[in-house]
């Protein structure tokens, strides 16, 4: 695998293959990266709701089931700001919607500056070939003591691309073009049975590669 | 001209007759202004509500009410592939963010329209059927001028007689542009509603509390009080399980019932020059 640097990069993007939407400006180029823009969307997780019974924690299993009533969604307009406080942790997103070739793959860094604010964004890894969305990123504020300001549109993580081998033939993922807040999508309904009935030893049995 | 057709024409001509002439700081247009302006319209025996005095594009307000129904905030799911009507209301990171299906079915934690077809399935008679677009902890109430905030905040769904009716409650209404579409995406809505739940569509009822017609329209205004035709009443047939497929967002279901109002509509000519005071 080789790591494809700006005159690659912006070929891919001229032919069509690698797309970025809103397209990238001038500050995001490097060398051999592309930094991503902070989106307007936050998700900040729920801890409880309240249900005809009264208030209830929130029974967060996420594999099973649709959650997106799990989070509060927080969509700024234009000029606004988002303060994140001391310690907490929420969902983010990428200005950035993103189109992989099917030849390539994404390595999702922060930035160093993130990481100077005393902000953690959780490695959030992989963006597979073939991908088509937004990415959703993790941050958390690791300082005691201060809030920090965020502002969408700055810029937040990079993203290093690296050739494969070959070209895949993906299939669409569970996270193909769909709106961020809809949260952790569940996973096929075959696994989830064999993993909540603690049954690992047929699911490895019937699924051999 | 249909029922609605005449109800419309003579909401335009009070508009232009006694309306009260203001001049709008937000727009820097003078308007012409009726408060508490209400009509009402039996869909079952007046027919679908769709305007016939000049061209209302159907496929907008169809795509644009499935839209609503499936919850989603993003034009471009589903959405510009119809219309981009909405595309003048999106953040940079392209949401609109008082999309109202988004508001009615997961904004404040709850799916109300899940849960109003809940209640009437189990309670028909109950008045507590109130879904809620405005959200008081952000919108309006302020200088601070959001990009969009919801012109139809409310409505009500009630079954009384067997029959489903819905209230459209309107904070305020460009009669010229807006009350038409408005009107038939929510009857279209009502429509929908009214077949999930097994009974046939009664009164649809819109009250405006703020009715008024732009500076640069009352030309148009002018024309729509003149224009008379024999347009024959509008009977809306909603393919089966229009519910569920508008929570899919399927283009089959948009299709169907955009051909089956597009066949029945004659309308007269458009009236050109018609901009959006934004």
């Amino acid at each position: 695998m080789a790591i494809i640097t700006k005159q690659q990069i912006i070929e891919k993007i001229n032919s069509g293959s690698l797309l970025f939407k809103p397209n990238l400006d001038q500050f995001q180029l490097q060398e051999h990266s592309v930094d991503l823009r902070l989106g307007f969307t936050f998700m900040i997780p729920k801890m409880w709701h309240m249900t005809p019974k009264g208030r209830e924690s929130l029974d967060v299993t996420h594999f099973d089931k649709r959650n997106h009533e799990y989070f509060e969604v927080i969509e700024l307009e234009q000029g606004q700001y988002f303060d994140l406080l001391p310690q907490e942790y929420i969902l983010v997103s990428t200005l950035e919607s993103i189109k992989m070739p099917v030849d390539l793959m994404g390595v999702l860094y922060p930035r160093s500056s993130t990481n100077r604010k005393g902000l953690s964004l959780d490695l959030t890894g992989i963006i597979d070939a073939g991908y088509e969305g937004q990415l959703v990123l993790p941050i958390r504020n690791n300082t005691r003591s201060q809030a920090v300001r965020l502002y969408p549109g700055e810029r937040l993580c990079q993203v290093v691309f690296e050739e494969l081998k070959n070209a895949v033939t993906p299939r669409p993922s569970k996270y193909h073009q769909k709106d961020i807040i809809e949260g952790v999508q569940t996973e096929k309904k075959t696994e989830v049975e064999l993993i909540t009935s603690g049954d690992i030893k047929k699911l490895k049995e019937d699924y051999k590669i | 001209m249909t029922k609605f057709d005449q109800i419309y024409q003579n909401l335009v001509k009070e508009i232009m007759t006694n309306g009260i002439v203001e001049f709008s700081e937000r727009t820097g247009y003078e308007t012409k202004a009726i408060p508490g302006l209400h009509f009402s319209i039996d869909i079952e025996k007046d027919g679908f509500p769709l305007l016939t005095l000049r061209k209302i594009p159907i496929k907008m307000f169809v795509a644009e009410q499935i839209w609503f129904i499936s919850g989603t905030r993003k034009p471009e799911i589903f959405l510009r592939d119809y219309t981009k009507i909405w595309d003048l209301f999106t953040n940079p990171g392209d949401v609109v963010t008082v999309a109202y299906g988004y508001r009615w079915r997961k904004h404040f934690g709850r799916d109300q329209l899940a849960l109003l077809i809940d209640l009437l399935q189990k309670e028909p008679s109950s008045r507590h059927g109130v879904i809620v677009t405005w959200d008081p902890a952000q919108d309006g109430l302020s200088l601070v001028k959001k990009k969009n905030v919801p012109c139809p905040y409310t409505f009500t769904v009630n079954i009384i007689g067997k029959r489903l009716h819905l209230h459209n409650i309107i904070r305020s209404n460009d009669v010229i542009l807006g009350t038409p579409g408005d009107v038939a995406g929510f009857a279209l809505l009502q429509c929908i509603l009214a077949q999930k739940l097994g009974v046939k569509p009664g009164i649809y009822s819109h009250s405006i509390s703020n009715a008024h017609i732009y500076s640069n329209h009352y030309h148009g205004a002018e024309e729509i009080i003149k224009r008379k035709n024999d347009h024959p009443t509008i009977r809306l047939e909603l393919p089966p399980k229009a519910f569920e497929k508008s929570e899919k967002m399927d283009k089959g279901l948009t299709d169907a019932i955009i051909d089956n109002l597009a066949k029945q509509y004659n309308p007269m000519e458009a009236i050109t020059g018609l901009k959006i005071a934004l």
